[in-house]
């Protein structure tokens, strides 16, 4: 066997035993593997085994008069059928809703207290208020604030209270 | 019946399919490429103060952010498109081939290290297992080196369903048999017709959820009960990844997938 058949071979199998490692005892070395995997090599497969909630993101904005409007949902769906194969806004949508999900989820279980700097600061946070900011606005808005909050239901009718309200970011 | 497929034929359907995801994957993020923009929602700004790379030595720093900020991402990711297309018409070794796959790889593998703050894409986090895979076949394409690279693929798309299965199973809800139910009612891939089908037909939907469960923790019997019995697997497999990317609009993950079958066709028979 030439060295090189034994080099991709010790590569290959060994690649696979990490991932094989991985998905087993996910939970003891999983921050090692954040930490080492540079290079997302090494894979969890866990996508669709969580458990099913839905948190929505809404806005809603402050009028130069004082006043304020209702809450607007902010849609993350995509729906048409061409999206299956073509999708490039779910680059951001996805990303939204992924940290509207993670930040919904730190503040359940009070990883951070809302509203302090170490929350307002990190990335998803930032994220979601880029998103949120970015919708179009009347000239008469001069802040605007976002809630999460989670749905049930088909019609997304039954909702519990918000897990989290912002202050409001000037526009 | 039996199935035929040399190893040859095997990684060229491997790579012509993970090829098609590529392109696509290129044009949309091209397509919005305004979003990648240094102070942008996808931008390198807000990422590069993640902790993640903020404590980073210098050197380090100054590499990333070369490599990452907007111009130079956005001509990495139009070069990897490129390089895709041209892997589709060269051969499946060649000096030319092992460079383009190769640079695949490292541009997948810079993608995945970029949205480490936000979490890799699962599409990419399995290219990157099947473009490694083809690149490693393509310095040394004999008969060793190409089976022992289809089983390396064969493998990671077994242990991918078989980590799906067990993490469902230990899920309380997906255990009831109501993970799927909540899937369809609950949550923004949701749309009203599908969750009123799920509280109509909540018993099948139930034998789905379980069905889902055991297929999936079942699939490397794919790689025993070989051809023809497998095929039912690969068929399962098929079907599924199709209503997902039907319903969930998932049609990346459907050809990611499916790009490793044609290897576990070539291990199974």
């Amino acid at each position: 066997m030439a060295i090189m058949h034994l080099i991709i071979l010790i590569l290959l199998s060994a690649w696979f035993l990490l991932n094989v490692v991985f998905v087993f005892f996910a939970s003891k070395i999983g921050r090692y593997i954040y930490k080492f995997d540079f290079f997302g090599w090494i894979s969890s497969h866990t996508l669709f085994s969580m458990e099913a909630r839905s948190f929505s993101l809404y806005y809603r904005d402050k009028f130069i008069d004082g006043n304020y409007s209702g809450w607007n949902k902010v849609e993350l769906n995509i729906n048409k059928w061409y999206n299956m194969f073509w999708a490039p806004a779910n680059l951001v949508t996805s990303t939204v809703y992924s940290a509207v999900d993670d930040l919904a989820k730190a503040v359940e279980h009070f990883e951070v207290e809302p509203l302090k700097s170490n929350f307002t600061n990190r990335l998803k946070y930032k994220i979601v208020a880029k998103y949120v900011l970015n919708i179009d606005a009347g000239e008469t808005v001069i802040a605007r604030q976002f809630k999460l909050q989670e749905i049930k239901g088909i019609t997304g009718d039954y909702t519990n209270q918000p897990v989290f309200e912002s202050e409001y970011h000037p526009l | 019946m039996s199935i035929i497929i040399s190893g040859d034929n095997a990684i060229l359907w491997v790579t012509r399919i993970s090829v098609v995801y590529l392109i696509i994957n290129c044009a949309e993020k091209l397509y919005a490429a305004n979003q990648y923009k240094n102070s942008d929602i996808l931008g390198w700004y807000d990422l590069r103060r993640h902790t993640y790379f903020l404590h980073r030595p210098n050197f380090i720093k100054a590499i990333l952010n070369g490599i990452f900020c907007f111009n130079t991402w956005i001509a990495l990711i139009a070069l990897r498109g490129i390089l895709a297309i041209m892997v589709l018409f060269l051969s499946a070794s060649g000096f030319l081939t092992t460079l383009c796959l190769g640079a695949i790889f490292v541009i997948i593998s810079l993608s995945n290290l970029r949205a480490k703050p936000l979490g890799a894409e699962t599409e990419d986090r399995v290219m990157v297992m099947i473009t490694g895979a083809l690149f490693l076949r393509s310095l040394m394409p004999d008969a060793y080196v190409t089976t022992i690279c289809l089983w390396f693929i064969a493998l990671q798309s077994c242990l991918s369903y078989v980590a799906a299965g067990l993490a469902k199973i230990n899920n309380k809800s997906w255990l009831k048999g109501n993970g799927l139910y909540n899937v369809f009612t609950t949550g923004n891939f949701h749309s009203e017709k599908l969750g009123q089908f799920a509280i109509d037909h909540w018993k099948l939907v139930r034998l789905i959820s379980w069905a889902t469960i055991i297929i999936e923790c079942a699939f490397p019997l794919v790689l025993i009960v070989k051809a023809p019995y497998g095929l039912f697997f690969l068929i399962w497999g098929v079907i599924f990844h199709f209503i997902i990317a039907l319903i969930f609009k998932f049609g990346k993950f459907f050809l990611v997938w499916i790009a490793t079958y044609p290897a576990i066709l070539f291990v199974i028979q």
